[in-house]
């Protein structure tokens, strides 16, 4: 049998005696993965990572870190023998120390470590040269969760938590920043598990994505399948990814709808032809033909850099989003007709 | 006051001043020193613990302020008498009346009664600067709460606990209902000194002790200022 390095086995989260999160089941396979998770505002994330961190107990289930029980209903360990860092989302420097000291107190953590980061190439990376030798009351929210996130990387811990990690640092320089800190996890082997709701943060930086919603663990699985293959309406519904269109099965490959007509893919999931189901559509499924005989309006363009997300109404009003490469050069305005290709052939096709 | 302590030197000079300097000093070090230790440890028992009942008895024990001293006073000799009375002589020990009443531990109790709002509320703004997100960090970067609390929660209070004690021992030296009924014969502190002059009409004679009074209290505040100007600068 194959040993996780890190799992947390049907553990419901709670903080201040309210349950948040029930019945959770997460692994770390290999040493050095980044686990996700995702979810909106309040439903548990950072108590959960409060929890491992051993900030908050449990009464149910079992946390397991390198086949030691850190967390159960009788077991806890507490959050300094763990060698668990967790980068909080607020400031959480030592006001009396300069960033420098700050960053370097996580150094003396960890001296036996086998890991070998060098704090200097990590304050040159997250841009914190700068601020070196001021206090954490003189330097801006960013610099700040920065040099947190500094602190708890040199410390060289066996699990790294980070709740938001750039939630408050630039969007110029946040890719910049997740590239490299995703290099640094990487070649150390830091299993680290990061709290977002950017979920393209999450789809980048992790191995595998958590779903939060309502209270438990909607999805877990790797962010191709996540984004693709949605388990649930809550997941499709959180990852505003695409729209839920009424079809009919019509055959092993094909639906109808009454807007778009036949379309055919391959079924992620086998239903009856006859069955009226609610089809997943994302903005990449449908492709764009100026020629196409299916004319549909266009009520809003968005400009994301690589693509246009046109937002098409059908007849029977509702609301279809089509991703068409910034380069395709007649772009479409408002009011005007857009044309998508027929006959329509899904990748895959996923319904609920 | 220095009109009348320049024209009347004699004052001065029949004033024993080393002696009064060394009760004040005496009087606020030990009460200054216990109200801060305690305030310290239930600011720091609340913010670890955060048990409501602990909580509860914080604010109850800063009511203190709101009783005027020589209520406190006579409260505190008319508590020690009943305990004396009702449980001491019956259980067959020597009286305790002593031990508390007229001497400087009684004098010091009951400054920590009345005073203790003060030096808890000046420690607990000091900490609520300090997030609990860094006492958090602190645990996971391997402090214990004994080395968190001695690394970073001292170091990082020092001004208020600088502060605190300021505070503190001005209210102790101007102090006078209780010094009056509490204090041990013959201890005499610039506050009593120059009360008794003057209640004796000699404001002459209480001009000296008044301006030393004024002098120390002079002081203090030039270290405050100091300690404010001073912050986060070094």
């Amino acid at each position: 049998m194959n040993k996780n390095f890190f799992e947390i086995n049907d553990v419901t989260f709670a903080i201040g005696g309210k349950d948040k999160v029930y019945d959770v089941n997460i692994q770390i396979e290999n040493e050095g993965d980044i686990i996700c998770i995702l979810g909106p505002s309040g439903i548990g994330k950072t108590t959960m990572l409060r929890t491992i961190a051993g900030l908050e107990r449990i009464n149910k289930g079992q946390i397991i870190l390198k086949d030691k029980v850190i967390s159960s209903n009788k077991i806890h360990i507490e959050p300094e023998k763990r060698n668990i860092a967790l980068s909080f989302q607020e400031n959480s420097l030592f006001p009396h120390y300069t960033v420098t000291k700050n960053i370097h107190l996580g150094e003396k953590k960890n001296k036996t470590t086998n890991k070998n980061i060098d704090s200097q190439e990590i304050i040159k990376i997250l841009n914190l040269e700068s601020v070196l030798d001021k206090y954490p009351h003189q330097i801006s929210a960013g610099e700040s969760q920065r040099a947190s996130l500094a602190r708890s990387l040199i410390s060289q811990p066996d699990l790294l938590l980070l709740d938001e990690p750039l939630s408050n640092v630039d969007q110029s320089f946040k890719e910049d920043i997740q590239v490299a800190i995703k290099k640094i996890l990487k070649k150390n082997k830091i299993s680290t598990i990061v709290v977002t709701h950017d979920s393209y943060e999450a789809f980048y930086l992790g191995n595998k994505c958590a779903l939060i919603l309502d209270s438990e663990v909607k999805q877990f699985d790797d962010p191709y399948n996540v984004y693709h293959f949605p388990n649930s309406i809550q997941v499709v519904n959180f990852l505003n990814r695409g729209i839920l269109l009424p079809a009919k099965v019509t055959g092993g490959d094909s639906l109808e709808n009454d807007d778009l007509g036949i379309i055919k893919g391959k079924f992620i999931k086998h239903y009856p032809t006859g069955s009226e189901v609610q089809l997943l559509l994302q903005p990449e499924d449908l492709e764009h033909d100026d020629d196409s005989n299916l004319q549909l309006e266009v009520v809003d363009r968005k400009f994301r850099g690589t693509n246009f997300i046109y937002t098409l109404k059908t007849q029977s009003n509702r609301l279809i989003p089509v991703a068409v490469h910034t380069h395709h050069w007649e772009q479409h305005e408002v009011n005007e007709k857009f044309g998508i290709k027929r006959p329509i052939q899904l990748e895959h096709i996923v319904c609920f | 006051m220095l009109y009348w302590t320049i024209k009347f030197p004699e004052n001065l000079l029949e004033l024993n001043i080393i002696n009064l300097l060394i009760n004040t000093i005496y009087l606020v070090f030990f009460s200054s020193l216990i109200l801060i230790i305690f305030s310290l440890i239930s600011n720091y028992g609340n913010r670890v613990s955060n048990n409501k009942i602990l909580n509860l008895m914080s604010t109850l024990s800063i009511s203190g302020y709101a009783i005027p001293g020589v209520i406190l006073a006579v409260a505190f000799i008319t508590f020690i008498a009943w305990i004396d009375d009702s449980m001491i002589k019956n259980l067959g020990f020597d009286s305790i009346k002593k031990i508390f009443i007229g001497s400087i531990l009684g004098l010091v109790i009951v400054y920590f009664v009345r005073f203790y709002s003060l030096a808890f509320n000046g420690i607990k703004s000091g900490y609520e600067k300090i997030n609990i997100y860094v006492d958090e960090s602190a645990y996971l970067l391997g402090y214990s709460k004994r080395k968190t609390f001695m690394n970073i929660h001292i170091p990082f209070l020092r001004n208020s606990l600088l502060f605190v004690c300021i505070l503190v021992s001005l209210e102790i030296i101007r102090e006078l209902p209780i010094a009056l009924i509490l204090r041990p014969f013959n201890f005499e502190t610039f506050a009593t000194t120059a009360y008794i002059s003057a209640s004796e009409d000699l404001l002459e004679a209480a001009a000296v002790p008044s301006l030393f009074l004024i002098l120390i209290a002079a002081l203090f505040i030039m270290i405050t200022s100091k300690y404010i100007l001073r912050e986060y600068d070094e």
